[in-house]
Parts: structure tokens; C-alpha cells; sequence
């Protein structure tokens, strides 16, 4: 099975995760305001590395960047769920 | 298989997250609320959509990966949706939690101290303030609260919101006048405070009102006052004293010497007067004397009529020649008090010279009697320039005189003095343009027999005409 081709539409996605990255830091008073914001961020952070392997992996190490961008994509669920589970504890 | 098996784990954690939250509404605000919510399933959606395609592109359906990829630029839109709705709600909870606690603080100090927002208005206050400032509530203008306009702290409070500064950080007392005209006191002092939660600066005041510690100290100043005055009375008395025992020894030189001129007809008119003027000077001196000692009770009737018409001359020569004395007399025989004739010419007296000294271009004084409704009424009234109506409260306090120098400040307190002794009252009338009388009102001594319920004269009262 042969690799895919190269899509703009990744290169877009990773454009946009990275806008999103500079305006939480931007924002990061805010983002501060919201119980467990570590996971968010983190998830954020999950979300611009799985993107950015999925520009890189059609340059270079496709195998090795595929692996990290699905890890990523599994570990930016996984940091939604772990929010979503602690911060229906957790009063403002 | 490997990345199989990760989607595979990610669509169940993602599947996991869309059951958790479409579960009943969490406690925490941001996660039950609905714009909130919908933002986190459509993300977890997403995901969970990315994780489906791409385990069934690890099963050969390429065409699942191709419709995934569609939505993947969705991913970080949404992301960005549901911080941005996450942060407002939770800052919204947090200031609300926030503002309750500074209200809770707020509540348990004892001082009267009340939060002030940008706008002027009450958010929060303390037991105390809402005791102090009824009808206080929270979102209230503060200047509708403030029982009198305090012009001074209006501009305190405008300037700490608009620029954070702490001009009055000293607590500032301030008076103003109520609706109802009584001045009151208040004591104030405010700082900015910054709600950590709120952009906008807002302030702290302490209020409260010293209203009643001002007339406790003016009552005691007061006090204090009356008391160094009564000792300064003592000290006069102790003076007057001494210098009347000496100016009694002169009198007796003088009355030695006019007894010579006893009998001559071109002196009987002078030697009847300086007679008359001596003995009044030596019941004064007398009268001095006795100054500091109880007062004394025995009294006898005393005719006015008789008395104003023997006076009369003495009190023309007081006055000089560039005034000139009215007296207007009843169209009655007597005109009878209980009293003491020498403190009566002594009243007189110190009216008349007062009256002279209101009309330093000379003019005429007017000394009349008159009898109503049981009260003889010795009047003595002056066409001079009238005295303020700020000035009349204090006339008869001692040592208080428009004279300067020349005054002692003493005439009205002993006219007082004397009317007091009689069971009278004075009054006082004045105008500018038309001067001014002192009124001494006298019981008559068949009134004040009748109401003693004598209903006779003591064996001790005589009437007495004077000297």
C-alpha cells in the first residue's frame, strides 16, 4: 500500500490549529479561568502535533510521523474525556 | 494494525466523552451549559468521526478517510468555539462567586464600609452601613443613600473611581444640613479596590455618622465654659469686694461734707440729690459686698411711681447734657413691687448709660412705667443704631460687650441679675431704625401676694421711698 498524497487541506488544518495555539496563549488569563484548563491545553497541543505529522509524514519518516499523528489524535480524545469527566466535579 | 488499534482506542474514548456529557447537566456550570456542551459534543464528535474513518481505512475503505478529511479543518474551528464559550462561562460563575464572598466579607465587618462599583452605585455593604443608611441595597446610587449632601465626598468618590488614587485615604469629617435643617456630622474615608474579578476599579467607603459625639463635646465645652465663667464671676466678686469696701470709706467722706450744706436754700435741690445718689451708692456698696454670700430674702414694697420721680434726676445727670431723659409716668398714685429699691435704680442705671453709649450723637431716652395684667413694666428705650439679631443671645452674658475697652460686659448680666431677684423677666426689642428697649416686667405685690397665697404683707415689709 503506497502513501498518500500530499493534501492542502492538512496544511490548512494545521495553519488553523496553530491560530488556535496563539490565541489560547494570548488568552491564557482567561484560559486560566477554566477548571482543569491543563487538559484543554494540552489537548490543543495534541491537536498541533498531530497536524503538524500530518504535513511532515509525506515529507520525511512517513511511517514514524503517521504513528505520532494518530497518537496524538488518541491522546487529544483522550484529554477531552479526562476534562469532560473532572470537570463535572469541579464548581467555579 | 498498530494504528488500527489506536483509532480504535480514541473512537471509544470519544464515544466515552459524547455519553458523559449528553448525560443530566454536572455541577460545574461551564460543562451544563448548553452553548458549552454543544461545543465539546460537536469537537468530540468530530473526533470521534476522524477515529471511525480511520479505522475503516485500516480496513480498506479509503473512501471513509477521504469523507473524514473533509470535516478535519472543522477541528480547530470548533476547538476555538467551545474555549471561547468555556471561558465566559466560567469567568460569569466565578465573578458571581466572587462578588457573594466580597458581600459575605463585607457583612461581617462592624464598621459601616460599603463597596462602591465605576457607577457610583452600592454592590455590597456591612450590617452596620445598612443600619447607618436605610434603604440601602445592592446596585443603589450612593447619593440617593447619603441623609445630607456631602459635597466633599461626592468629589472624593468620583475621583478615586475615575484614576485609582487615595486623595482621602485619612478619614475626613464633613458637616451639611439635613431636609430638615439640623446640621449634622459625618466621618468618611475612602480607597480604591479593584474586584479581582472586575476590569472596572471600584472603592471601599467607610461612612459613619459623629453627629452625636459633635453636640456631646459642644455641651461639655459649653459646660467648661460656664464653669470658667462662674469662677471668673467668683474672682470679680472678690474684687468688687474689696475695691467697694474702700469706695465705701470715700462715700462716708463725701456724706460727711455734704452734711455741712444741710439747710442752705441755695443748695437743697443739689443736697437732696447727692443724698439720694449716696445712699443708692452705699446700697450698692453694700450689695457689693455681700456679692458671693446667699442672696438675701428680706425685701419690702417698693413704690415705683416714687421711686422713677426721686431717681429722675440722678439718672439725668449720668446721662449728661447731650441726652436727654423722657420718664412717663401712670396715671397712677402707686405702682407697688416686692423688691429692693437700690437694685431697681441699679437696673436702671446700667439700661440708661447703655442706652447713652447707642447714641453717641445724643438724642432722647425714654424711661417709662407702665401696669398690665398684674406686671409693672419698667421700659427703657433708645432711638440708637439697634443691636443684630446674632448679638441678642449673648447680651446678657457676663463679659460680653460691644464696648471694646471701654465696656466691662457686666450691666445687662447684673440688670438680669436684678429682675431675677425679683421674680421678673426681661425683654428685648430692636430695630435698626428705630432703636431699641429693654422691658423689665415685674410682678405687682398684690399679684405676687395672691400668688404666694399670703394674702397679706409680712410684718417685716415696709414701704420705702428712696433716699
Amino acid at each position: 500500500m503506497g502513501h498518500p498524497p500530499f493534501d492542502k487541506r492538512e496544511l490548512a488544518v494545521l495553519f488553523a490549529a496553530l491560530l488556535l495555539a496563539a490565541l489560547s496563549a494570548y488568552y491564557h488569563r482567561d484560559l486560566r479561568r477554566i477548571p482543569e484548563w491543563r487538559l484543554l491545553l494540552a489537548g490543543i497541543v495534541f491537536l498541533i502535533i498531530g497536524s503538524t505529522s500530518t504535513v511532515v509524514e509525506h515529507f520525511a519518516l512517513y511511517d514514524v510521523f503517521n504513528t505520532i499523528e494518530h497518537l496524538s489524535y488518541l491522546a487529544q480524545s483522550l484529554m477531552l474525556a479526562l476534562w469532560a469527566l473532572r470537570a463535572r466535579r469541579v464548581r467555579a | 494494525m498498530i494504528i488500527a488499534a489506536l483509532e480504535v482506542l480514541g473512537l471509544l474514548a470519544s464515544l466515552g466523552t459524547i455519553a458523559l456529557v449528553a448525560r443530566a447537566p454536572s455541577a460545574s456550570p461551564g460543562a451544563s451549559s448548553s452553548l458549552v456542551r454543544r461545543a465539546l459534543l460537536g469537537l468530540v464528535g468530530l473526533l470521534a468521526f476522524g477515529h471511525l474513518a480511520n479505522v475503516l481505512e485500516a480496513f480498506g475503505l479509503e473512501w471513509a478517510d477521504t469523507i473524514a478529511d473533509q470535516f478535519s479543518a472543522l477541528v480547530p474551528l470548533v476547538w476555538g468555539l467551545f474555549l471561547l464559550e468555556s471561558g465566559r462561562v466560567y469567568l460569569s460563575a466565578r465573578l458571581q462567586a466572587s462578588d457573594e464572598q466580597v458581600r459575605f466579607f463585607l457583612e461581617a465587618v462592624p464598621a459601616a464600609v460599603a463597596w462602591i462599583d465605576a457607577g457610583q452605585n452600592v454592590l455590597g455593604f456591612s450590617r452596620a452601613w445598612a443600619e447607618a443608611l436605610p434603604g440601602s441595597r445592592s446596585g443603589v446610587a450612593l447619593k440617593t443613600l447619603l441623609p445630607a449632601p456631602l459635597p466633599r465626598l461626592a468629589h472624593a468618590v468620583e475621583e478615586t473611581l475615575r484614576d485609582g488614587s487615595e486623595r482621602e485615604l485619612a478619614p475626613v469629617e464633613e458637616s451639611a444640613e439635613d431636609d430638615a435643617g439640623r446640621k449634622r456630622y459625618f466621618r468618611w474615608s475612602i480607597r480604591p479596590w479593584v474586584h479581582p474579578d472586575r476590569p472596572a476599579p471600584g472603592a471601599l467607603l467607610l461612612f459613619e455618622e459623629v453627629t452625636f459625639e459633635h453636640e456631646a463635646e459642644a455641651e461639655r465645652l459649653a459646660a467648661a465654659d460656664g464653669l470658667a465663667r462662674i469662677q471668673r464671676m467668683a474672682h470679680v466678686g472678690q474684687m468688687a469686694a474689696g475695691a467697694a469696701h474702700d469706695f465705701n470709706n470715700f462715700l462716708q467722706v463725701i456724706y460727711s461734707a455734704t452734711v455741712e450744706l444741710e439747710g442752705d436754700a441755695r443748695y437743697e435741690d443739689a443736697f437732696k440729690n447727692v443724698q439720694s445718689a449716696l445712699g443708692a451708692a452705699g446700697e450698692l456698696t453694700r450689695g457689693l459686698l455681700r456679692f458671693g454670700q446667699e442672696p438675701t430674702t428680706s425685701s419690702a414694697k417698693v413704690d415705683l411711681v416714687t421711686l422713677l420721680r426721686e431717681f429722675e434726676r440722678p439718672l439725668g445727670y449720668a446721662l449728661g447734657r447731650r441726652h436727654r431723659l423722657e420718664v412717663k409716668l401712670p396715671r397712677l398714685e402707686q405702682v407697688q413691687i416686692e423688691g429692693r429699691p437700690s437694685r431697681i435704680q441699679q437696673a436702671l442705671l446700667n439700661l440708661a448709660i447703655n442706652a447713652r453709649d447707642a447714641m453717641p450723637n445724643g438724642g432722647a431716652i425714654q424711661v417709662a412705667l407702665a401696669v398690665e395684667s398684674g406686671q409693672a413694666t419698667l421700659s427703657v428705650h433708645d432711638s440708637g443704631v439697634g443691636i443684630p439679631q446674632s448679638l441678642r443671645e449673648r447680651l446678657f452674658t457676663p463679659f460680653f460687650t460691644t464696648k471694646g475697652v471701654q465696656g466691662s460686659g457686666l450691666g445687662l448680666n447684673v440688670v438680669k441679675t436684678v429682675v431675677e431677684e425679683h421674680r421678673g423677666q426681661i425683654t428685648v426689642s430692636s430695630d435698626p431704625h428705630r432703636g431699641t428697649t429693654f422691658s423689665l416686667c415685674l410682678p405687682l405685690f398684690e399679684a405676687r401676694s395672691q400668688a404666694s397665697g399670703t394674702g397679706a404683707v409680712s410684718s417685716q415689709s415696709r414701704t420705702i421711698a428712696p433716699q
